[in-house]
């Protein structure tokens, strides 16, 4: 089959390799129709994750139809239509029985890994390293799924690829972001980021009661795309002090919630932003924290910090002591699936969204290679595109 | 009818030193008395050739003093598993499990019915004998084991089952200790054990946990990658790495 692979810092090839076969008893195969790149792969193709090997095989968003499946699946079948979690996930630890899939303990075959840098290991990903169980991911024509009678959810005929691919990470993954913020009718909620996942915070942020969303971002056709979700946007490339702006946006309060939906590769100003980037590219940060910075600075007081940006290792100068003092709430992680995979498709069952705004690009397998380039470079108006692994070719890269 | 192991017995000797023929001892010796000798050649040396020189007399010295000296190995790890204290003491407890968290080691078995005479072995040398499968075993709390006075290499271990905290299931902790002798047996044990064998030890438990909690252990041997590059390559031969995935010819 064809797959896109890592190769090194911004080399992606398409190869062809060896289909994906049944290794454990609740494996299914899943033949992919859609698959999508997120913003955190493209921390992959900048090389800030590491323990990524030449020849793996990248993407964890994704779905199509179940070709196989291994003896101990009992609820799918062959031919049913699927959107596969980019978590893994068993169902019978303590913390999937929690809800809390995405720090499953047994789906992670290299636990000891991150457990050396974190103390304990999350669960598995698709296509994100091997510190993450370096599991082949979705940018290809198969995948194998495994626990797949606890991660894929069925979905309905009526509606396309398109309109649900979206729930294989990012609509459950801002919509958790907005979640964790503990919104309160009447709060009002500043969203940094607007790529995909902030497009969905901020559309979330609507439907659990905040009166108004501030949605920041440097990029035009992402603050236009805000706009159209009725966020009040502000153009951080025109703001010297984004503290200050929300101060006043907000009377003197500050936010009830800020969501960092950017994470570790942050654009920052200045002498601080300077500071950090010198840091990361001497080895001796990982992450580029400055949207989180700006959030504690932001956030009035007892306020909540969500943060469903991707950080991977030690951070610098957090303002810790305003956190402090003014009883901060921060909520984290990777996004715990299974919670709500199937309450927001019954959303989009009922028409009160469709996902499938934020699509920019439809793409083949071989475009991906460029396409990672000017997703990250935010060239040609991309926010999001689709890849149907099946078309050949290369298409012109446009909507 | 099982024979007694010893040194110099033909198991020991396909291991590669037969433990107290001449050429054996000779083969021990060599290197330290070469060690030392150089050592002692490079101090009266005051230039970089006989500094060099201290260093690798020095390094000889200490692999060969390494092993003259007995292997020992301590290891206490633990896992909570969320299943009922019961069920996980019936899994731990039946023998044909215990190839989940023994990878590295086999479990073979003489004598017929009522386990007598069980033993560990690794590529085919018997390593570990007991002469009861378990000692001190308390239901549901604790099983321990013992070696035979006649292993080669001598055990002990406790397993202790406990009720976790809450809901939580079952805490279980294990502390192994192992000693061999020095020669080919404690060189096999250590080879059988694997680099670190504490990690072997918290990935069996874990092993365990997800076998217990899951019904399988999570893998990604046998999975498709694209080409591996230079590095990757060279991992593969530095890492011994048997099992491929080969990307398929263009």
């Amino acid at each position: 089959m064809k797959a896109l692979c890592w190769q090194g810092k911004e080399k992606l090839t398409v190869e062809n390799v060896d289909d994906p076969r049944i290794l454990n008893p609740r494996d299914a195969i899943v033949k992919i129709t859609r698959s999508a790149i997120c913003g955190s792969d493209l921390h992959l193709y900048d090389g800030y994750i590491p323990t990524m090997e030449p020849g793996d095989i990248l993407g964890h968003e994704f779905m199509g139809e179940v070709v196989e499946v291994g003896p101990g699946v009992s609820d799918l079948k062959v031919g049913d239509r699927v959107v596969v979690p980019f978590t893994i996930a068993c169902g019978n630890c303590y913390f999937c029985e929690q809800q809390l899939w995405s720090l499953c303990d047994n789906s992670n075959p290299n636990a000891w890994l991150p457990e050396k840098l974190y103390g304990y290991s999350p669960s598995g990903l698709f296509g994100y390293s091997h510190m993450m169980g370096g599991y082949a991911g979705g940018q290809a024509q198969y995948a194998r799924v495994p626990y797949a009678d606890v991660g894929p959810i069925k979905v309905p005929e009526q509606l396309s690829d398109e309109q649900v691919l979206f729930l294989s990470d990012i609509f459950p993954t801002g919509y958790m972001a907005a979640e964790n913020g503990d919104i309160k009718q009447g709060d009002v909620v500043a969203v940094w980021g607007c790529g995909p996942v902030g497009q969905f915070a901020i559309r979330s942020a609507y439907m659990l009661g905040a009166e108004r969303v501030i949605a920041i971002d440097l990029v035009p056709e992402r603050l236009d795309m805000a706009d159209r979700g009725h966020a009040q946007i502000v153009d951080y490339g025109k703001t010297d002090d984004i503290v200050e702006v929300l101060k006043q946006m907000t009377a003197g309060r500050g936010p009830d919630v800020c969501i960092d939906a950017v994470g570790l590769e942050a654009h920052g100003h200045g002498l601080p932003g300077l500071y950090d980037v010198a840091k990361q590219r001497l080895k001796l940060s990982f992450d580029r924290p400055t949207v989180l910075r700006e959030c504690i600075q932001a956030c009035r007081k007892g306020g909540t910090v969500s943060i469903p940006g991707v950080y991977g290792g030690f951070l610098d100068k957090i303002p810790f002591g305003a956190a402090f003092n003014k009883g901060l709430k921060f909520r984290m992680g990777q996004t715990h699936m299974m919670r709500y995979m199937r309450p927001l498709l019954e959303r989009i069952e009922r028409s009160e969204i469709d996902p499938s705004f934020v699509i920019t690009h439809r793409i083949t397998l071989d475009d991906v290679p460029d396409m990672y380039r000017i997703f990250r470079d935010k060239q040609e108006g991309c926010i999001k595109c689709v890849i149907d692994p099946w078309r050949e070719g290369q298409m012109q890269l446009a909507a | 009818m099982e024979e007694k192991i010893t040194n110099g017995t033909p198991a020991t000797e396909a291991l590669g030193q037969s433990g107290n023929g001449r050429l054996a001892q000779a083969g021990r010796v060599t290197p330290l008395v070469a060690g030392v000798a150089l050592s002692a050649w490079s101090i009266s040396r005051r230039n970089w050739p006989g500094a060099a020189a201290g260093v690798a007399g020095g390094y000889l010295a200490y692999r060969a003093l390494a092993r003259l000296r007995p292997y020992r190995l301590s290891v206490v790890v633990g896992q909570t598993i969320n299943k009922p204290i019961e069920e996980v003491y019936r899994y731990c407890r039946d023998p044909r499990n215990w190839p989940v968290f023994m990878k590295h080691l086999e479990h073979a078995r003489s004598g017929s019915g009522n386990p007598r005479s069980s033993g560990l072995r690794s590529q085919g040398h018997e390593l570990i004998r007991w002469n009861t499968d378990v000692e001190q075993e308390r239901e549901n709390e604790q099983i321990g084991w013992l070696s035979a006075e006649d292993s080669p290499v001598y055990t002990r271990g406790v397993a202790r089952f406990q009720k976790a905290p809450g809901n939580r299931g079952t805490e279980l902790r294990v502390a192994l200790y192992f000693e061999a002798p020095s020669g080919p047996l404690g060189h096999a044990l250590m080879l059988a054990l694997g680099r670190d064998p504490e990690q072997q030890a918290r990935e069996g438990l874990r092993a365990l946990k997800a076998m217990l909690e899951a019904g399988e252990i999570p893998t990604i041997e046998g999975q498709p990658h694209g080409s591996r590059g230079v590095t990757g390559r060279m991992k593969r031969a530095m890492y011994r790495e048997t099992q491929v995935t080969a990307p398929r010819a263009a």
